[in-house]
């Protein structure tokens, strides 16, 4: 099969990222500038600053074998790192640096690869499962529409600045193993009449808001697959939310115009371009005829190990006598060397004989049996480890906290540590059979937790004022035409004990669950039950001053702690903690509501409302204190001395240190309103944890108390004007902190500041000291900026 | 104090800091610090504080600069060779910051001056290199009740705290030298140049976090590292209720001077 072609405009895209990286490091654009055209060129930031991953477009999952050697050489070039195969089929090089950016793309340019797309709100990689064309089951090969459609849409410009990224994917049957039911448009192959189409879903998604793709057509002919994908393409890039990327993917539009409107949109659109005529795409016919390879026939050197690989990795085709040969790489991670190696080894195969699959494996294609051999004995020498039994290729897992900005738990360490456990456990792990172990280190689907047989995703929990790593626990989930469903959650485990857990159901499963047929079958019925029973047995976990290791996320070196996560997408660790808080505090209302609760306890009541109330917002702050002392001190400083909450609390908190419950008793109204006054700030808390302080206010105004309690802004104080434009960074931002050190609290500044960098960092800055912006518009060419010191 | 744009413009990234801002940096500039040895140990500290607008800096050596003296003691340069090293200090100063006023101090310091000299500075500087230096300049500032910080290099090791009046001191720690040729001095053991610069710039720290009121200082905690191996560890100090000086029933209540080891020949020689 052929991949996909290059546009002929990547030139001269390639030429400006270029040309921005280079005014970049002159200081003439801002790194956010940057960063706007560098993510949909495939280009992310690590967290290691000025070190760069860049992922390649692999349309269906595929490269060819001189492709993959060219790949590894030319990473060797410019990287240290391995390669690194996605879940979505795609390879990724990773710690470039700045420089070694455009001589990277324009090396990949050469050998017919682009990186455009790899990231950002664009079209992303289409894929089709990794068996396609090879798989006895499928109506027919879906690969050759995901190339096709690829070389189409990456060629059209309106494919890089969409609301959000948009994901394709095609199956060739209702298995759905390309997981066209989760994503923005899925293709599954069928037949109607005897001409070939495909049903297609819409709409669909992974991610902390998942939705299974909604039934858009029964069946198209496949000569409309271009059309299809266009209309819902471009309604998407009409209507989709640019303004709240939270809220932007395709799955957010069908909700917001509900199924009738969106299915009327798209036939308009559909209807559009039938009407103005396209070209349908250029499908490559199936099945090319395959010479035998140009390599000497070898013998498996160890018999009884090549019989065991065979039964664990190979399948034969749906094409007599070919085999396909799965290459379990763990994690996703392969050494640039044994890349450039397998790459050189496959060549003689032909150009159709490597998919990376959504497991982040290598599957093999078009192996004559009669080389079986010389697979095995390449592979045994160049990947040890293979021949372990296949299930280490099926545990699954993101980049976790390791690398990922908004990563909770360390999920790649605890894949690991599952592995070594398992490893230790002397149970059959071949008994299993294919098994779906998926594990994100948050709530966002990196790691498709929602997809596996078991799956896991990360979060925080609590003992005694100190947090811990955890997982929720899920299972079951079902892929299929028709009959997608997502992995039920079951409980939730901590992150220490996720290896026993796993390794205990295995057991359960080996010693009487296997009458079940497949695992999936136990793990729908029975195995929940088990499953909830060891996370009951696992739940509990030493105080902190018994045993710190189970603070300690896996192989990791500090102590587990959410202080200082980023305002990611994901902050919902952080969310985790929040809503304990807001539930001690629910708690101890109740109590505290209760008539028959002694009067004698109200006040230790009162005082742990104060507490939890203080302490519920910190970890937006980025404070994660310890101690009551500690509590009420942060909370001081971030939210009453930045005018959030009104001084006249304080008062509050040293008589909850003190246990002076009779001046708590007295004020136990205050105590009351503050804990409403939080729960009405989080209310108000957007996704950057900013409080909208406007809509609160009036919102709060209802209720009289905790008016009351808000510093109320009665009248406007004057306000001092600077112009500040033509002043650079970071000199704006030290005179606007000059003149602000002359304001009393309360008082108000307007700055004027230039358009670009000023307007990006000024503000930012500014909030970071603990003051407000009340207010930035632009008028003219520049900016003005009002800020509450 | 109001800043001038000159000083905006020279302070700006220590205004822009959220610890220092144009309250902090006010508060560097109206800042008197004492530096007690302008050699491997007080170039790096006057260097900085000279830069970071440290309004006040006072330079106590009775030596001159030698070339063995310019592998670390990088204020002098080799033009400087035979110079009053507070001259060729005072000097870098001026030439990095014009604003600071620099009082010199040629002399060593003794038990009947040094109470005098450390009486007008907010926070001392140890930069000396002998015992007896040390503890005097210790049981000074405890009976002055000045803060001060204790630094002390030798070959590729470094330790340093912090003494602020009601807190451990340096003989809360020690108690008194060791005896005559216990420790080697740094002519007859070597040091790391950069030692010195490492250790002279924690101090250069202490110096300014204090006059900011920030961050928490090396008070109750000795630093020591060793940077043959580059390892950094903490100790935690007490306040010793025997202490001959802070204790409970102290035994020094006037300051005494005790003999300074002999050496360096080629300062004696000279003298």
């Amino acid at each position: 099969m052929r991949g996909y072609s290059l546009p002929s405009q990547l030139e001269g895209e390639i030429r400006e990222l270029e040309e921005l990286i280079r005014k970049f490091k002159q200081g003439e654009v801002s790194a956010t500038e940057l960063k706007a055209h560098r993510v949909p060129f495939g280009v992310y930031e690590q967290r290691e600053p000025d070190t760069y991953m860049m992922r390649i477009r692999c349309a269906a999952g595929t490269v060819s074998p001189s492709q993959l050697e060219q790949i590894a050489r030319i990473a060797s070039r410019h990287s240290m790192s391995d390669l690194h195969i996605t879940t979505r089929q795609e390879l990724q090089i990773h710690y470039i640096k700045l420089d070694d950016i455009i001589p990277l793309i324009g090396a990949l340019k050469e050998i017919g690869l682009a990186t455009r797309g790899g990231g950002g709100n664009t079209v992303r990689n289409i894929i089709s499962e990794p068996d396609a064309g090879t798989d006895p089951q499928e109506i027919f090969d879906v690969s050759p529409y995901a190339v096709a459609l690829t070389t189409r849409m990456i060629a059209e410009n309106d494919s890089w600045n969409l609301p959000r990224k948009f994901k394709i994917a095609f199956s060739g049957s209702v298995e759905d193993k390309a997981y066209a039911t989760l994503t923005d448009i899925g293709f599954i192959a069928r037949t109607q009449d005897g001409k070939k189409g495909f049903r297609v879903y819409a709409a669909g998604g992974l991610g902390a808001k998942s939705a299974a793709g909604k039934l858009l057509l029964d069946f198209v002919e496949a000569d409309q697959v271009y059309p299809v994908a266009k209309a819902l393409k471009n309604i998407f890039w009409k209507y989709g939310n640019r303004k709240n990327k939270h809220a932007a993917r395709s799955r957010f539009l069908w909700n917001s115009l509900g199924e009738e409107e969106f299915k009327k949109r798209f036939y308009e659109e559909y209807g559009n371009i039938r009407k103005e005529g396209f070209m349908p795409l250029a499908i490559e016919s199936e099945a090319p005829v395959l010479e035998a390879p140009d390599l000497k026939r070898e013998e498996a050197h160890d018999p009884e190990g090549f019989s065991r690989w065979s039964k664990r990795y190979a399948v034969e085709q749906k094409q007599k006598g070919l085999f396909s040969v799965r290459i379990p790489v763990a994690l996703g991670f392969i050494s640039r060397e044994r890349a450039e190696e397998l790459g050189r080894f496959l060549g003689p195969f032909g150009d159709d004989v490597l998919r990376m699959t959504q497991d982040q494996n290598f599957l093999l294609r078009n192996i004559p049996a009669e080389y079986l051999g010389n697979v095995y004995n390449f592979l045994t020498v160049t990947l040890p480890g293979l021949d372990r039994p296949a299930i280490y290729g099926r545990i699954l897992s993101c980049a976790g906290a390791s690398t990922c900005q908004l990563g909770i738990c360390l999920s790649r360490h605890a894949a690991r540590a599952l592995m070594r456990s398992l490893e230790e456990s002397g149970l059959d792990l071949d008994e299993i059979g294919p098994i779906k172990i998926n594990i994100s280190g948050c709530p966002n689907a990196c790691g498709q937790h929602q997809v596996g047989d078991l799956g896991f995703f990360g979060k925080a929990l609590r003992k005694e004022g100190h947090v811990y790593p955890a997982y929720n626990v899920l299972a079951g989930a079902v892929v299929r035409d028709g009959e997608t469903q997502f992995a039920e959650q079951v409980g939730e485990v901590p992150a220490k004990y996720l290896p026993d857990l796993v390794k205990d159901l295995l057991e359960i499963y080996l010693s009487k669950g296997v009458r079940a047929k497949s695992f999936q079958n136990y793990i729908r019925k029975k195995g929940k039950e088990d499953l909830k029973r060891l996370c009951a047995r696992y739940e509990k976990i030493p105080a902190f001053d018994e045993d710190k290791n189970f603070y300690f996320d896996w192989d990791a070196g500090a102590l587990f702690s959410l202080a200082g996560r980023g305002a990611g997408e994901c902050s919902a660790g952080l969310f985790d903690l929040i809503e304990l808080d807001l539930k001690n505090i629910k708690d101890t209302k109740e109590k505290l509501g209760d008539k028959g609760t002694d009067p004698a306890q109200r006040g230790a009541f009162l005082a742990k409302l104060i507490f939890y109330s203080s302490r519920m917002l910190l970890i937006t702050r980025g404070v994660e204190p310890k101690s009551e002392p500690e509590v009420f001190e942060a909370f001081s400083r971030h939210f009453i001395e930045t005018g959030l909450v009104a001084s006249s609390f304080k008062p509050l908190f040293d008589f909850a240190l003190r246990k002076d419950y009779p001046a708590l008793l007295a004020k136990d109204h205050e105590a009351t309103t503050l804990a409403d006054l939080i729960a009405a700030l989080y209310a108000s808390m957007d996704n950057s944890f900013n409080f909208q302080a406007q809509p609160s206010l009036s919102e709060t105004r209802k209720k009289k108390t905790v008016a009351a309690a808000v510093s109320e802004k009665k009248e406007m104080p004057p306000v001092t004007v600077k112009d500040f434009r033509g002043v650079a960074c970071p000199m704006n931002f030290v005179k606007t902190k000059v003149e602000l050190a002359q304001l009393k609290n309360g008082e108000l500044l307007e700055i004027w500041i230039d358009d670009g960098p000023p307007i990006e960092n000024v503000p930012g800055s500014v909030k970071a000291e603990g003051h407000k912006i009340i207010s930035q518009k632009k008028t003219g060419g520049y900016w003005s900026v009002v800020i509450k010191k | 104090m109001s800043l001038n744009d000159e000083q905006i413009e020279r302070y700006s990234r220590h205004i822009i800091l959220k610890d220092i801002g144009v309250e902090g940096q006010e508060k560097i500039l109206a800042g008197k610090v004492l530096i007690l040895g302008t050699g491997g140990l007080g170039a790096p500290v006057a260097l900085y504080l000279a830069a970071a607008g440290v309004g006040t800096l006072g330079l106590a050596d009775p030596d001159h600069v030698e070339l063995s003296n310019l592998q670390r003691q990088v204020i002098h340069f080799a033009p400087d060779v035979g110079k009053p090293k507070v001259v060729s200090a005072s000097e870098k100063i001026q030439a990095i910051n014009p604003d600071i006023q620099v009082i010199t101090y040629q002399t060593r310091v003794f038990a009947d001056t040094i109470a005098g000299i450390i009486k007008d500075y907010d926070f001392i500087i140890d930069g000396t290199d002998n015992f007896a230096a040390k503890f005097l300049i210790n049981d000074a500032c405890v009976l002055g009740a000045k803060p001060f910080s204790h630094g002390g290099i030798l070959r590729f090791d470094g330790q340093t705290m912090t003494y602020q009046p009601g807190h451990a001191c340096y003989r809360c720690l020690f108690g008194g030298p060791p005896p005559k040729g216990a420790v080697p001095s740094c002519s007859q053991a070597g040091i790391l140049g950069a030692v010195a610069g490492m250790l002279g710039t924690i101090q250069a720290a202490e110096a300014l976090r204090f006059l900011i009121g920030k961050g928490e200082l090396l008070t109750d905690r000795l630093l020591i590292f060793n940077a043959l191996d580059m390892k950094f560890r903490e100790v935690t100090v007490r306040k010793n209720p025997r202490c001959p000086v802070c204790g409970k029933n102290p035994s020094i209540k006037t300051l005494v001077d005790e003999e300074p080891p002999v050496c360096d020949l080629k300062h004696q020689k000279r003298s």
